[in-house]
């Protein structure tokens, strides 16, 4: 991809006021779901997690021979249960949407909540597969930035690769790289005379 | 590490006797030993415009830091160290939330040289010989380090006195839970309470007697938190000063513990300000820049014209007014909250003391008149590059930033607000965030595709 098309040029960048009508609205296209199978990692996972929980139960049971960790167990396999299903709904709201400039992630049932980076601030970005994911082969994308990250969690594999490549190719050109020319607004640029190094010399010490 | 070792010898030795001596003397030995040796393995040396570190008792961790990508050497020099004649030097870097290295004891030349080189390689890049000749800009002297804004011992005692005198109790705590055992051993305790048994017979008889006694306690304790803060303002920031560096800000400070904390001017992620009424009656407030990183430049009692110079050294930018308000429906929903708070603890009290639980319902009109102050109170603005938000109860706190320094802007709704058509802005900055719930849904997405806008043109650095 043409690298002019997506940095401005120094002698073409403008930088006019955009009134609200002007600008992209995020909301404006539908975010993209995630993959169904996702909804399948959800509950396997909770299945899991009720597993070790009646393991734990019964084991208990046995070394202490009363009823009372069953009785328990029973009540936090119910919980957990009930969170399995939930999150399985909440798989149903979750999706994600890539623009030119940024991606967003939306999730939530009851409350729902929209998070967006701008490539231009990610860091770095990463792919994530637990061994569930891994059976059904999905994977997870995360976006770290400067302010904490946003994770895009199951996509397909191919799909996170391709976001992946897509995610740092974008960010790779966008974002500021810290070997800048030093033009930062309000310092001054000033040389000193007889740059001291050669002076100091090297400081070589032991130090507490 | 010393000084822990030698405290848990003593309280052990002191309480337990003889039978855990050997293991307290065992313990010490061995954190002597360890800080022995990882004193011993910290080196560090300049060579080639990298700066290496060498450090680590079990596993030896080696850091390279180009000295180019050192943004700010922090020297501090705490009450120990003063008596040596060393300070401790942090080095940071923009990749770094705290210090990347910390460098515990060095002698004060050597951590100054430290700080220029790392200066110099930042104004002067490493690629630019100094011999470079005709194109080369002509060299200046490095000049003197400009005084921004200083703090006279006057100034700072009217900052302490205008604070919240009874934050300035919580250092008691500890004396308190010591005073226990110090006040047994001297009797203290049975002398206190002939005095409050004294004062009993005093008030007994009359009511009014009563609520003097009282009064006067809480005056006396107010008037000595205020004291405390005085004294706690004035020993920390003695001698504040702010000066303009040619790669940023450096800040310099305190009595006992004196630091000096420096900070490029792209490294401050926002600017906030807090105030008691008394401060803004004598128009100052404390004014911080959140770095980021754990260096935040705080400055207290800061005019509104020191205010403004830093801000267009910081910022260049004037700040958003704060002109929009969030909506009324958080008055309804602190009381609604109060209301069901207050009527589960009556509901839990009325089995035991009947029906005098309901007076915990009381909160609930407090709660109302509190929560319209706070609405009346609650601000937020945008202005072309920057949005800013205030708050205020007793004390005002104001947050502002530039568009372009958010990392993540996220949108979010509670079921209370999606049901009303309110949504929740949150921007997250590289320290520290700033977030306006109970606004237009509308609204929200606005600003968030007008800060998404900012990041996307706007070509400056933000780290």
């Amino acid at each position: 991809m043409d690298r002019s098309e997506i940095v401005p040029d120094a002698a073409t960048l403008t930088n006019a006021p955009i009134s609200s009508d002007g600008l992209p609205h995020v909301d404006d296209h539908p975010f993209e779901p995630l993959d169904p199978t996702y909804a399948r990692v959800r509950s396997v996972a909770a299945g899991v997690a009720a597993a070790i929980v009646a393991l734990v139960a019964v084991v208990g049971s046995v070394l202490l021979s009363s009823t009372a960790p069953l009785i328990a167990g029973a009540a936090m396999m119910i919980l957990v249960a009930a969170i399995g299903i939930a999150q399985r709904a909440e798989t149903n709201h979750m999706g994600y949407l890539v623009r030119e400039q940024d991606v967003s992630f939306c999730s939530g049932v009851i409350g729902r909540s929209v998070a967006t980076a701008a490539y231009a601030r990610v860091q770095h970005v990463s792919l994530e597969q637990g061994p569930i994911d891994r059976r059904f082969g999905l994977a997870a994308v995360q976006l770290r930035t400067a302010g904490g990250s946003i994770a895009i969690p199951g996509l397909r594999h191919d799909v996170a690769e391709r976001l992946k490549e897509l995610v740092a190719d974008r960010s790779a050109t966008l974002a500021r790289s810290e070997v800048d020319d030093h033009t930062d607004g309000g310092d001054d640029h000033v040389v000193p005379a007889d740059v001291g190094r050669a002076d100091i010399g090297e400081i070589d010490s032991d130090a507490p | 590490m010393i000084n822990l070792g030698a405290a848990v010898l003593f309280t052990l030795t002191g309480r337990f006797g003889a039978s855990l001596w050997a293991i307290a003397s065992a313990a010490t030995i061995a954190i002597l030993v360890f800080s022995v040796v990882s004193w011993w393995r910290f080196t560090f040396v300049v060579v080639d415009d990298e700066l290496v570190v060498t450090k680590g008792v079990l596993s030896v961790e080696r850091l390279v830091i180009p000295l180019d990508r050192v943004q700010s050497v922090s020297i501090d020099q705490r009450l120990l160290h003063r008596l040596v004649g060393l300070v401790s030097a942090s080095v940071d870097t923009a990749g770094s939330a705290g210090a990347e290295v910390e460098i515990a004891a060095i002698d004060v030349a050597t951590a100054e040289a430290l700080r220029r080189i790392a200066s110099d390689a930042r104004v002067a890049p490493s690629t630019a010989s100094p011999l470079n000749g005709t194109d080369s800009p002509p060299v200046l002297a490095a000049t003197r380090d400009d005084l921004l804004l200083g703090r006279s011992f006057g100034e700072l005692a009217v900052v302490g006195a205008t604070r919240v005198p009874w934050a300035g109790l919580a250092v008691l705590a500890p004396l308190l839970a010591l005073g226990d055992e110090i006040g047994g051993t001297i009797g203290l305790g049975g002398r206190i309470e002939r005095a409050l048994e004294r004062g009993q017979d005093v008030s007994a008889g009359s009511t009014t007697a009563l609520f003097a006694v009282i009064a006067s306690v809480v005056v006396g304790a107010a008037a000595f938190g205020a004291l405390l803060q005085v004294v706690r303002e004035v020993l920390t920031n003695w001698n504040l000063a702010l000066h303009r560096t040619p790669t940023g800000l450096r800040r310099t400070a305190g009595l006992l513990n004196r630091t000096s904390r420096s900070s490029t001017v792209r490294r401050v992620q926002s600017i906030t300000t807090d105030d008691t009424p008394p401060q803004r009656w004598l128009g100052m407030t404390t004014l911080t820049l959140r770095t980021f990183g754990d260096n935040h430049i705080s400055l207290p009692g800061t005019r509104q014209a020191e205010m403004t110079r830093v801000r267009d050294i910081v910022f260049g930018e004037s700040a958003p007014p704060l002109d929009r308000r969030i909506s009324r429906w958080f008055v309804f929903l602190a009381v609604r909250n109060a209301a069901a708070a207050a009527l589960v603890g009556t509901a839990v009290l009325w089995f035991r003391v009947g029906w005098w639980a309901a007076v915990v319902l009381v909160v609930v009109p407090i709660r109302w008149t509190v929560a319209r102050r706070q609405w009346r109170l609650r601000r937020w603005g945008l202005s072309d590059t920057g949005i800013a938000e205030s708050y205020e109860l007793v004390t005002r706190h104001t947050t502002e930033t530039q568009l372009f320094k958010a990392q993540i802007v996220s949108v979010t709704q509670t079921f209370f607000e999606r049901r009303r058509g309110l949504a929740t802005l949150r921007v997250q900055m590289a320290d520290g965030f700033l977030s306006v719930p109970l606004i237009g849904h509308a609204d929200a997405m606005a600003v968030r595709d007008r800060v998404l806008g900012s990041v996307a043109t706007d070509r400056r650095p933000t780290l």
